[in-house]
């Protein structure tokens, strides 16, 4: 099967049932039997050893024939899938600044929350996404490095966690995957927000703001500005190909933050949050 | 899309920068193979040269280019590594030489574009390990885990000291005092090899060209790991091309001869021959008359080792692949050490193996 | 003394705070705080003693042995004359 992430295409030689059934649910018509387009990767997710196989399954999964990752409980197979194919765009991308962050976009601009611990990304994606914002991405910013433009990307976005039963709170109709229990993250479940459909609508689009939220129980929804070169250092050390692009990644970041708002903050209700980014950055 | 194909296609473009004439949907192979074999990098910088990178679609320009920055920056960090490897040792007055993939950045040959490689290779005097690998540890080198039995391996057995990897930045080093298993009997002299070092550019030594390529075909052809045979044998095919000289083939013959590794010389010239169409001058070809009258050499030649260093990928492997890289395994391991040795050792590593393959491989990861 | 190395770029911020200087030799990236008026001038030099660098960078003594230190570690600066 192939797979339409907007940006790659992902052919999935092997995989078990459940990660196919999964692969369906979260990416519906993002998938083809097969296209005169070549696929960027070849992934699949195989059962590891011989005894295991029995008595504690495992599963693998590869690029190829490498494996980037150690071997993971089979009920973690869906949640392994899509880290793997995190991995091969952040391992082989070296053409953009590729961001550990996620990506809203509203009126065709975006704004870019780092992944800070504590910022409660995750949530955010799935809350803003569902609540008529744009989800470029949870996980990955992907910048040109020319234009600055923030590429969209269609995945599902990963929840962990008291997320996963607060979202479904919010959102009961939201479409979930099952939950894998007792991953290196804890509970985790992946969460689709868009059809394919709505997905080809996105476009590349400038972003406004840097955006670094912190989640905290009984503060004020509080944003203040912080200094281009704080932004700059947190940007930097969130990039996943920082140092390979090196002197490039310099000159990308530089130009992002100046032509950028850098803010902090902290908050309790994401709708607030939503409230203050609408009004403050004019979307 | 045929196997046979696809390889020709591979090879064509790899060894004679021809790019094929195919549809959009078959440079996915293309582009996954050279991804496995760590040539991407190396088809952006041979087409550059040329100047045909406007005649790739776009799907393998960018993925080719991709590749390209990712070795320019292993090529800039490995440069800056050397210069502070060569500031260590020769503050305690340690003779080294460069070897392998960080001599060809350092020496700036036509294979180092686009090569990628893992870890650093360095030689010094048998005499001088113990005083290298204290210098090391004072700059924050320390030696990778290793378990106990590859540990005595290395130490004893071995032309190397366990890899050393640097605390701040993880590069690896591999300090050797030569380059074949001391215990194998075919201990190389190493003074002949490093009988015409150069001296280049920011005050590096590496082996002269004919030592260099003679070191790579010991290394591609008395290994059991030919998983980088490919680019092994692009490397050499391209020095060789970039050495040609009646000079250069007197020297590289003699030092064959000398080193015992007539065998090795001609494998590698005929294998040359047959990937990249290498044109070696006749009277070279008269030296090695022995060997074109060897039959079972030749059948290595055209049946094993013209198999066993294609890519080692499914979509150009077929059985006779298989069977040929395992007859590569075997021969390598035997050539290394002698048997009395080899036995134990291949069971000690099978019990790993096998233990490995029943209990998953990082069960025993601490 | 102290010398200013040559092997690096530099970034200042237009709202005036702080400088990011990117290493062309080891490729890292270091982060000074501070207003940027100063440290750009501290940054043309070719080179300075510590009375001077106290007073281009108005701080207290173990700031500025800190600050220098830190600029030594990433060979930005060095004791040795450049050749």
């Amino acid at each position: 099967m192939l797979i339409d992430v907007g940006q790659y295409l992902f052919r999935v030689n092997s995989a078990p049932s459940i990660v196919k059934n999964n692969l369906d649910l979260m990416y519906g018509d993002a998938i083809i039997e097969d296209s005169l387009a070549p696929a960027d990767f070849t992934v699949s997710l195989k059962h590891d050893s011989l005894l295991r196989k029995f008595l504690k399954p495992q599963v693998t999964f590869y690029l190829g024939s490498n494996s980037p990752f150690k071997p993971l409980p089979a009920s973690q197979s869906y949640p392994v899938m899509e880290w793997g194919m995190n991995w091969c765009i952040a391992a082989t991308d070296f053409n953009r600044l590729i961001v550990h962050a996620a990506v809203l976009v509203k009126n065709n601009k975006a704004i870019v929350f780092p992944a800070t611990p504590g910022s409660g990304k995750s949530t955010l994606s799935a809350y803003f996404a569902l609540s008529g914002w744009k989800l470029y991405s949870d996980e990955m910013a992907i910048i040109d490095l020319d234009t600055l433009q923030v590429m969209p990307l269609f995945r599902p976005v990963c929840l962990k966690n008291e997320s996963i039963s607060l979202v479904k709170k919010w959102f009961p109709q939201s479409i979930f995957t099952g939950i894998a229990k007792d991953t290196q993250k804890g509970d985790v479940a992946h969460l689709r927000v868009n059809s394919f459909a709505e997905y080809q609508t996105f476009s590349p689009v400038d972003v406004v703001a840097i955006v670094f939220p912190k989640y905290q129980k009984n503060s004020q929804t509080e944003p203040y500005k912080i200094s281009k070169i704080a932004g700059f250092e947190k940007l930097a050390g969130n990039s996943f190909n920082y140092n390979i692009l090196g002197n490039t990644a310099f000159d990308t970041i530089q130009r992002l933050v100046e032509q950028t708002q850098q803010v902090e903050m902290n908050y309790n209700d994401l709708s607030d949050v939503d409230d203050l980014l609408t009004s403050e950055f004019t979307l | 899309m045929n196997k046979q194909k696809i390889y020709s296609d591979i090879e064509n473009l790899v060894f004679h920068n021809e790019i094929p004439t195919i549809e959009l949907k078959q440079w996915e192979s293309i582009i996954h193979v050279l991804r496995e074999v760590n040539l991407l990098a190396a088809c952006y910088f041979r087409l550059e040269t040329e100047d045909k990178l406007t005649l790739l679609p776009s799907f393998a320009l960018k993925h080719m280019k991709s590749a390209a920055v990712y070795s320019s920056r292993q090529s800039e960090q490995v440069t800056f590594e050397c210069k502070l490897l060569q500031k260590i040792l020769d503050s305690e007055s340690i003779p080294s030489v460069f070897l392998k993939g960080a001599s060809y950045t350092l020496r700036k040959s036509k294979n180092s574009q686009g090569r990628v490689y893992s870890d650093i290779d360095l030689l010094v005097a048998k005499k001088d390990i113990s005083k290298a690998e204290q210098a090391l540890t004072k700059h924050a080198w320390c030696s990778k885990k290793v378990s106990e039995y590859d540990n005595n391996y290395y130490r004893e057995w071995s032309h190397e000291i366990p890899p050393m990897f640097n605390i701040h930045r993880g590069t690896v080093l591999d300090l050797h005092h030569n380059i074949l298993l001391p215990i194998s009997g075919r201990e190389v002299n190493v003074e002949l090899l490093t009988e015409n070092c150069q001296s280049i550019d920011g005050g590096y030594t590496v082996l002269g060209y004919a030592a260099t390529i003679l070191h790579s075909i010991v290394h591609l052809i008395i290994n059991e790991d030919v998983s980088n045979g490919y680019r092994d044998i692009l490397d050499i095919t391209t020095l060789i091309k970039e050495n040609d000289s009646p000079e250069f083939w007197q020297e590289i013959t003699l030092l064959a001869s000398k080193l015992g590794f007539n065998n090795e010389l001609y494998l590698a010239l005929s294998l040359s021959k047959k990937y990249a169409n290498l044109t070696i001058p006749n009277d070279v070809w008269l030296t090695f008359s022995v060997q074109q009258n060897n039959s079972k050499l030749n059948f290595l030649l055209n049946y094993v080792y013209y198999f066993a260093l294609q890519p080692h990928s499914p979509a150009v492997q077929t059985l006779k692949h298989k069977i040929a890289i395992n007859i590569v395994y075997l021969l390598g391991h035997l050539q290394k050490m002698p048997l009395k040795i080899l036995i134990p050792h291949l069971l000690t590593k099978s019990f790993f193996s096998i233990r490995d393959q029943i209990f998953g491989k990082h069960h025993f990861d601490k | 003394m102290y010398y200013l190395e040559n092997s690096f770029k530099t970034y200042y911020p237009t709202d005036g705070y702080g400088v990011a200087i990117f290493k062309t030799d080891s490729r890292d990236t270091i982060f000074f705080q501070g207003p940027n008026d100063k440290l750009k001038k501290l940054f043309e030099l070719e080179c300075f003693d510590l009375p001077k660098f106290q007073q281009l960078i108005a701080c207290e003594l173990p700031d500025a042995v800190q600050l220098i230190d830190k600029l030594l570690l990433h060979n930005i600066i060095s004791q040795n004359k450049r050749t």
